[in-house]
């Protein structure tokens, strides 16, 4: 699917600056619902235009081009301006044109804010700080940067909870367990959860959250010039991931309204309720892959906030050295101090006993320390993690 | 003793310096950690109709009590017997829901 300029011919795009679709020859802007439906061209005829049983449905659905892979027959759905691209499952680049396709429309569509030069800049600078960030990387030549669509839902839950809290409170010189009652409700009209299969739940989480109350209604128009994805994820599955979503933020306020420390939930009745169907939308990301290592490594950037997400991967001499250096000086430290709190101490029970507790402590530090270096660690290989780079092949691999 | 004080350091520096080490490598290599929450969920914000500290451990729960998830199931079991006569309760609990999707979005 190709705009044309209706002075000039040349290929329309999406401009983000201006938020109008702008002519790549002469420059001319149009407002992007101003923009006749009858300027489409495509670029080869189709050999087939898939059609509906239903003709009222057609009013809901956008075209898109689907090429077919010459080698192992596959097809691939592109909706940008790209001719040709190479096939998403054997990598071979002989695909051919073969048809048309109607694709169901979203509702909503929030267009790209960030244009792809502030994307490149953030991600450079936010790369150019990290301190365990090899120079190789800081150096970055960037492979390819590509503005995706992603489909995701928004779904309206009701949330209604009455919970018993316990938390732990000092009083006077030892901790209590007391309990606390908090009843409430939300109602939240705007969970996002993404509607493709193939990218992480992680990853789409982790670009949230989108101002979704500054979408528009969708606008093929706001395609042009970027990839978009359509959605493979059933409306049921999307009510039961923003119920749990919806589950988890609720609770995480509720313990939050507690006073306390170490908060569980013992008893509850809660319900979360969807009335309406979601409203399925599609919401701007830029994808930003490099080489290091002959790994290819990509950084999700927000198209509408600008919020960087992903993981780098890190020098390891780097951190191990200042990991052990760290823990030397605290060792050293640490004991220090305690040679002089007990050089003249005796032996006694009360001695000994906050000994013990403080050996118990450092055990605890010790352990919490190399899980969190864990948990960092799977955190930032999740930009190598197989569903993002199958996502990512799928979409960058364009001619 | 002091063999014992030192050992005690010695454990707390080594797991105070992983600690400190895991958060600044967190800082540096992984970008953007936090994910949407109530606040960019929802348009009440958490409203409350119980809200007592210390209570007993047996204390009993709450019914629900939101008027959207009333309204809502209300309209859901509107052929029920059960709720024959409550038209009315129905008619006002809705015009308060909002339960539009596009409605709610703006």
């Amino acid at each position: 699917m190709i705009r044309r300029c209706p002075n000039c011919a040349g290929q329309v795009t999406f401009d983000v600056n201006k938020q109008s679709l702008v002519c790549d020859s002469c420059g001319s802007a149009f407002k992007v619902d101003e923009f006749a439906s009858d300027e489409v061209i495509n670029e080869a005829e189709p050999i087939k235009v898939e059609t509906s049983d239903d003709s009222h449905k057609l009013d809901n659905t956008y075209q898109s081009n689907i090429f077919t892979c010459n080698a192992c027959g596959a097809e691939i759905s592109v909706t940008s301006t790209e001719a040709s691209t190479f096939c998403i499952y054997c990598g071979n680049s002989t695909v051919v044109f073969s048809r048309i396709a109607n694709i169901q429309k979203p509702e909503l569509i929030i267009p790209f804010k960030v244009t792809k030069e502030e994307a490149m800049a953030k991600v450079r600078e936010r790369i150019t700080k990290g301190f365990y960030i090899p120079k190789e990387i800081k150096n970055y030549e960037l492979e390819l940067i590509r503005g995706i669509y992603i489909p995701y839902y928004i779904t309206k839950v009701e949330y209604d909870g009455s919970y018993i809290i316990s938390s732990e409170q000092k009083s006077g010189k030892h901790n209590h367990t007391y309990y606390h009652k908090r009843s409430a409700y939300a109602s939240m009209p705007w969970i996002t959860t993404d509607a493709s299969k193939t990218l992480s739940d992680t990853s789409s989480q982790r670009l949230e959250p989108y101002d979704v109350t500054t979408g528009v209604e969708f606008d093929e128009n706001y395609l042009l010039g970027f990839y978009s994805d359509v959605s493979d994820v059933i409306e049921k599955d999307a009510i039961y991931l923003a119920k749990q979503r919806g589950r988890e933020v609720f609770e995480e306020a509720i313990l939050k309204d507690v006073p306390g420390s170490n908060k569980k939930i013992v008893d509850a009745r809660r319900t979360a309720e969807v009335f309406d169907k979601p409203v399925t939308a599609m919401l701007p990301a830029w994808f930003l892959t490099f080489r290091y290592n002959d790994q290819p490594y990509t950084i999700i950037v927000n198209g509408q906030t600008g919020k960087i997400v992903g993981g780098v991967p890190w020098n390891k001499p780097l951190f191990s050295s200042v990991a052990t250096g760290l823990a030397i000086v605290f060792a050293i430290l640490f004991a220090i101090i305690g040679a002089l709190i007990f050089s003249d101490a005796e032996v006694d029970g009360d001695a000994f006993k906050f000994i013990i507790f403080v050996l118990i402590i450092g055990g605890v530090l010790i352990y919490s320390g190399i899980s969190k270096i864990n948990r960092v660690i799977q955190a930032i290989e999740l930009t190598s993690a197989s569903t993002l780079n199958s996502y990512v092949n799928k979409r960058q691999k364009g001619n | 003793m002091v063999f014992l004080g030192i050992l005690m350091g010695i454990v707390f520096g080594v797991g105070t310096g992983l600690l400190c080490a895991a958060n600044h490598l967190n800082k540096s290599n992984n970008f953007g950690d936090s994910t949407g929450d109530l606040k960019s969920f929802s348009n009440t914000g958490i409203v409350y109709y119980a809200k007592q500290n210390r209570v007993n451990r047996k204390t009993g729960l709450d019914d629900i009590n939101s008027p959207i998830i009333k309204a809502g199931l209300f309209e859901r079991n509107k052929n029920n017997e059960a709720n024959k006569g409550i038209e009315e309760e129905i008619k006002k609990f809705k015009a308060d829901s909002n339960i539009n999707p596009f409605k709610s979005l703006t």
